[in-house]
């Protein structure tokens, strides 16, 4: 259990390595006890921080901190942090009690100790019943288990997690990722888990870190960067269908503020002006981003929000059960909206569309930082 | 190494039992206190009768092994105790003469590898210890920096006990070389086998570890070209192949020609097929491009979504590079060079960090 502060952190590989900076001025506190995930596509540097805060990979310049002690010069065994990556591999002839003690026994631990963090680590995993079995006759959850049950047996401050669950079937991913929600809370103990599946990063973290090429975009709670994306990056890195984006210009007459789509006009709400309205923006130019949810088709939204109705031509419907995507253009450009099942849009219709304002997001053209966040 | 012995008998022995070395250590003992035993040590050693019988206790003398005796002991508690004595003693002497084999073996093959055998003392070993010839083997190399005090030989005979033809050697410094017996698909199984490894030994130590995967061989003399090769793949495998841990000796390709240059040849050679001026311009953000474009063999689709760019920037960028360098990435020719120079450059640099 313990605070992880990470102030400055600069990686850059040698020259001979290809000499690139993977992590960049990465600053980040992270709470005892907080499930934090980094977050962000093939390269961006997860694996590099999450490998100096480990010990395993050097430093270029910064201080980490864990638990208040700066372990920059501290060896990664004396670090009190435990790693699970995603390959692993049991031990075949040993038990899974053996496998998990194997490592306390190389360090030397004293049996007795021995025996009871592998009981209290096999009785929080649910796997009691199974330690006298050898990997062979385990299922592949219940392998991954003792492969968890390895880290927990150090008793570690923080947990390093190294995209675990990616080489398992999705139905197994599923199932996984309500097991380490669950061993969160029974551990109480920080984690740090690395991931570029969104999903994962939104159903299982306290908080987020969303990197690209080496910086955090952002750093919130899964809803509020949901809501509150910082920037166009994170806006269409986060949600399934993508966050839907089309250029626009900014119209400000001075008692209200709209946004010019093509040929239409939408209204912006008291909510959405406060940072634009006489702040110079008339007429600049501007990505509206709008949720593929924010955009409706049902007469009481077209009825209420005749501000911000505009016309839709529909491509493809794909019905998914709960819901259905619609494929659509609007104002030249492609969109995808999520409707009711019940939608009566059907390829080749051209259809009315209310988009929830208050649910729509402007991102500076240049910066492609949104332009308000609450 | 008499710990799985000690297992295996506990749960047969029903009374106080026990191994010593000639030298009066208790090896294995079923009573950890080894109370009885101890005040008996020096009669044993001394002894010139055997088996030999105390009021408590027989013990009998082994010697599975050269030179070294070992001595077994039993408490009389048990019925037929000499008949129990002699098989339990044969049953221990079988068992360290095959740990013996084993470490000899592995001795011999450490010596192959190094070069530090006669073809004709090999070829005399090879039939003594019964290593198959004919036989396909890869070797890979472990390299870590940090002494673990056999941790990872540990780690690593664990991991690997069900393949009994293939060996652990631990060198004199951190290293560790684990030669395999693989038929089909030997380099994939090496790369699964590195994987394992790796991942074992960083969790379980947390120490980093890089590791080296030499050619195939097919004859026990080839191995320490195996062993060379694995070494040369863990030299410059990270030059040229970047953010990997696991490097193939395979996958080198030009870089071990690369690597055979002097300086100024690759001075020369690099003048040659690039200016250079204009290539060390290139921004950070265009090679990492680059790489990656290189690693989705060419593909900008598949670039483009793995780093999660537009597919116009992706192409922006190679734009730039045609136009700062005059490289075309997204010809093979021209892909060829720039990845070529690359790897020239990235070898001198490697080159000047080691002055
Ligand atoms: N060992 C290494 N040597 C040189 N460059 C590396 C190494 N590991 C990673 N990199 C580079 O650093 C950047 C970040 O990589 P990484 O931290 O592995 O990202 P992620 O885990 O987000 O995919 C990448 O551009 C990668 O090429
Ligand atoms: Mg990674």
């Amino acid at each position: 259990m313990a605070k992880v502060v990470v102030k400055n952190v600069y990686k850059k590989y040698e020259p001979s390595r290809g000499g690139i900076t993977a992590v960049s001025d990465f600053n980040l506190s992270i709470e005892d006890k907080e499930f934090l995930v980094l977050l962000g596509p093939s390269g961006c540097g997860k694996t590099t921080t999450l490998r100096m805060i480990a010990g395993l990979e050097d430093i270029t310049a910064g201080e980490i901190y864990i638990g208040d002690k700066l372990v920059n010069d501290v060896q990664p065994k004396d670090r009190d942090i435990a790693m699970v990556f995603q390959n692993y591999a049991l031990y075949p002839h040993m038990s899974v009690f053996d496998n998990m003690a194997f490592g306390l026994k190389l360090r030397k631990t004293p049996k007795d100790e021995i025996k009871k963090r592998v009981h209290e680590a096999a009785r929080i995993l649910e796997i009691e019943h199974l330690l006298d079995r050898k990997p062979k006759a385990l299922s592949g959850g219940q392998r991954q288990r003792v492969a968890l049950g390895r880290a927990i047996v150090r008793e570690p401050k923080v947990f390093l997690m190294d995209e675990p669950l990616s080489n398992l079937d999705a139905k197994l991913r599923g199932q996984m990722r309500v097991e380490l929600i669950k061993l969160h809370q029974r551990l109480q103990t920080t984690i740090i888990y690395v991931t570029h599946d969104q999903v994962e990063a939104m159903t299982m973290g306290t908080r987020i870190v969303c990197m690209r090429l080496g910086f955090i975009q952002q750093v919130d709670n899964p809803q509020v960067m949901y809501d509150y994306p910082a920037n166009v990056y994170v806006a269409g890195f986060i949600g399934t269908p993508q966050m839907n984006f089309a250029d626009a210009k900014i119209r400000d007459d001075g008692k209200n503020v709209y946004i010019i789509v093509g040929n239409s006009t939408i209204k912006l709400p008291e909510s959405r002006m406060k940072n634009i309205l006489g702040k110079g923006f008339d007429g600049r130019e501007v990505i509206m981003g709008i949720r593929p949810e924010a955009l409706h088709d049902e007469q009481v939204y077209i009825d209420s929000l005749p501000d911000s109705t505009v016309n839709a031509e529909v491509e493809v419907v794909e019905m998914l059960g709960p819901e259905a995507l619609v494929y659509c253009v609007v104002e030249g450009t492609n969109m995808i909206a999520r409707f009711k099942p019940n939608t009566k849009a059907r390829h080749g219709d051209v259809i009315k569309v209310a988009i929830d304002t208050e649910r729509l997001h402007i991102f500076d053209k240049d910066t492609e930082k949104a332009l308000f966040r609450d | 190494m008499l710990t799985p012995l000690k297992k295996q008998l506990s749960k047969i022995v029903p009374c106080n039992f026990g191994v010593i070395d000639q030298k009066g250590n208790i090896l294995i003992s079923s009573d950890e206190k080894n109370e009885n035993i101890l005040p008996l040590v020096d009669d044993i050693l001394s002894s010139s009768i055997f088996p030999m019988e105390t009021s408590s206790y027989v013990i009998s003398k082994i010697k599975p092994y050269r030179t070294n005796i070992f001595y077994f002991y039993l408490e009389k508690k048990v019925k037929d105790f000499s008949l129990v004595l002699k098989l339990l003693s044969v049953m221990t002497e079988n068992f360290i003469k095959s740990y013996y084999d084993r470490y000899d073996r592995a001795h011999f093959l450490r010596s192959v590898i190094q070069r530090e055998i006669t073809d004709v003392n090999m070829r005399k070993k090879m039939s003594s210890y019964k290593i198959n010839d004919d036989q396909q083997r890869i070797v890979l190399k472990i390299k870590t920096i940090e002494k673990t005090n056999h941790s990872m030989e540990t780690i690593l005979t664990n991991l690997f006990i069900d393949h009994k033809n293939n060996y652990i050697i631990e060198l004199d410094n951190c290293d560790i070389v684990y030669i395999m017996e693989a038929d089909e698909d030997a380099e994939e199984m090496a790369i699964l086998a590195a994987n394992d490894l790796i991942a074992t030994i960083e969790q379980e130590l947390l120490i980093p570890v890089v590791v080296g995967i030499g050619k195939i061989v097919t004859d026990v003399g080839s191995l320490a070209d195996s062993y060379e090769s694995a070494n040369l793949a863990c030299e410059i495998g990270g030059i040229f192949e970047l953010e990997k841990n696991i490097f193939t000796y395979s996958k080198l390709g030009i870089g071990v020609f690369i690597s055979k240059l002097q300086k100024e040849e690759l001075a020369q050679y690099l003048n040659m097929i690039i200016d250079v001026k204009l290539f060390s311009k290139l921004d950070e953000e265009i090679i990492r491009t680059i790489q990656k474009f290189f690693e989705n063999n060419l593909n900008i689709s598949e670039t483009a979504r793995k780093m999660y760019l537009h597919r116009n920037t992706l192409v922006y960028r190679i734009d730039k590079v045609l136009k700062q360098t005059g490289l075309d990435v997204r010809n093979f020719d021209d892909a060829l060079l720039f990845k070529t120079a690359y790897m020239v450059k990235s070898y001198m640099e490697k080159l000047n960090d080691n002055i």
